[in-house]
């Protein structure tokens, strides 16, 4: 019976004396929960060892015990009355509503912030114009500008050079001879014939280019560096007819530019705060999907 | 030879479940409660207090704190009846009652005034169990090994004791224990195992009962 038995179950053979008991099986055993092969193994093995037979027999008496405890009778019904549940904050039901209050507050502030970043960068459209075309420095600009461009710029230049060279007024100079005082010294360089679409034959652009003060610094780490296209704008901005066509003014006309130059410089670094602002928008987008699936995590483990 | 002659019960299934017929549970009456109907809801209440109240009285092994929490059970369970399908009645419910004790095992862990060597209240008794052939003595002997057999069952980590309380006490088979602990029946099978061999230990004094008395 012995040999028998410890030859058939491998999984109970040890060659040392005194194995550490499967408590597992031999738990499992006492409820039937083994597998009818395997429970015949044990049964056979325990039958040969003193300590798998130790081990059950303490197992078997701890659920004897338990048994003994038995179960009652409940001491009393625990039907819920309505009084209970209207005494009972349902705590269920503004976990939710807190988490969906809470994200449709976020998404509320997210959408504000990413809605403030693309509005002002659609009323700046000008601007945002000016800051993809290439920034050179103002010398630069008066070379250019002053000298005949082969093709006109109308053509290739951004939409600002766009909106203001296709003006009336800036092609009519063509044919007119410049008449401001300050104009007539580079548009006299200029040869008429070449000068049609360039603009910088108008009045406004002659004075300004006339500038000492601005021609000076052309260099200053981009400083005073305007590119021609917030030129273009600024004069766009501050309007051909906001000079008069004779005015000899050529110090006002240049410092009216310059302080809109000063001021649509100060608008574009403004303007930069939309790209923190979208971040901050996406950011706060995030947070919110975040507790809401957090929330619903923990609603979702609470009704288990 | 005679100790294994007397487990004839081996490979078979469980001989003894006291809990083991679930409640007829139909589907209607799952539905209205889930439409808030407290009446139908209370048919459910009814068919499973008894069950929900033994297995609070022996994590807790306190009648008053087992009707308590039985009581929150029920209330939290209402509360989240959407939650319930429909023939896992049973199951879900021994959820929430195990989570109501482990809300007021905290609750007790912080008024330590309430000691869990507190001498159990008469509701531990079980009436429907009567040894008719033993007399009071006899009983009274019985009584007392009930109330060291709950106290080693209240040394028990929390999981190993819902484990066999469900198994050994209420009769449940592993796969039910394993769904309302929400784990493996490889999980149960290891936490019974361990529980009735603490348990024994335990009874037989071969740990100072202080040891991990509070481990929950």
């Amino acid at each position: 019976m012995r040999a028998a038995g410890v030859t058939g179950v491998l999984r109970f053979v040890r060659p040392r004396r005194g194995h550490q008991p499967d408590v597992e099986a031999l738990s499992a055993s006492l409820d039937g929960r083994l597998p009818a092969a395997e429970a015949e193994r044990l049964r056979a093995h325990v039958a040969g060892c003193a300590a798998c037979r130790a081990q059950l027999t303490s197992l078997q008496s701890a659920r004897d015990a338990l048994r003994g405890l038995g179960e009652v009778e409940a001491p009393r019904s625990f039907a819920l009355r309505q009084a209970d549940l209207a005494a009972m904050p349902a705590p269920r039901r503004w976990a939710p509503a807190l988490a969906s209050a809470t994200a449709v507050l976020v998404l509320a502030i997210a959408g504000g912030a990413v809605w403030y970043a693309s509005r002002s960068g659609d009323g700046d459209s000008q601007l945002a114009a000016s800051e993809a075309a290439p920034t050179r420095p103002v010398g630069a600009i008066a070379a250019d500008s002053a000298a005949p461009s082969p093709t006109p710029r109308i053509e290739n230049g951004p939409p600002a050079f766009g909106s203001v060279y296709r003006t009336p007024a800036a092609s009519s100079v063509v044919t007119t001879p410049p008449s401001g005082a300050g104009a007539d010294a580079r548009a006299d360089d200029a040869p008429l014939p070449r000068a049609p679409a360039t603009g910088s034959a108008t009045p406004e652009a002659g004075a300004f280019l006339n500038a000492g003060q601005m021609t000076a610094t052309p260099h200053q780490g981009g400083q005073n560096a305007y590119s021609a296209a917030e030129i273009a704008t600024a004069k766009a901005q501050v309007g051909l007819s906001g000079l008069p066509p004779g005015a000899s003014t050529t110090g006002s006309a240049d410092a009216t530019i310059t302080a809109r130059l000063e001021q649509n410089r100060e608008a574009a670094r403004h303007d930069d705060s939309g790209a923190p602002w979208t971040a901050i928008g996406v950011g706060l987008a995030l947070v919110a999907v975040l507790v809401a699936v957090m929330a619903a995590a923990l609603i979702r483990r609470r009704n288990a | 030879m005679a100790l294994l002659e007397s487990r004839h019960s081996m490979g078979e299934s469980p001989s003894r479940a006291l809990s083991d017929a679930p409640p007829a549970v139909d589907d209607d009456l799952v539905a209205r409660a889930r439409e808030g109907d407290l009446d139908a809801f209370n048919q459910i209440v009814a068919l499973h207090q008894r069950l929900v109240f033994n297995l609070c009285l022996r994590m807790l092994g306190d009648g008053a704190a087992a009707e308590d929490a039985t009581q929150e059970a029920f209330l939290s369970a209402y509360r989240n009846i959407r939650s319930l399908r429909g023939d896992r009645v049973r199951p879900w419910l021994l959820r929430i009652a195990a989570n109501a004790c482990t809300d007021e095992l905290r609750r007790r862990a912080r008024r330590p005034a309430l000691s869990l060597d507190a001498p159990l209240p008469g509701g531990n008794d079980p009436p429907d169990l009567p040894d008719a052939a033993a007399g009071p003595e006899a009983e009274a002997l019985r009584g007392e090994q009930r109330a060291r057999v709950q106290q080693a069952l209240l040394t028990l980590p929390h999981d190993q004791r819902m484990a066999v309380v469900l198994c050994d006490v209420q009769g449940l088979a592993y796969e039910e224990i394993a769904e309302a602990m929400r784990t493996s029946v490889g999980t149960v099978k290891s936490r019974i195992a361990r529980g009735r061999e603490k348990l024994r230990r335990e009874l037989a004094g071969e740990h100072p009962g202080e040891r991990d008395r509070h481990d929950v």
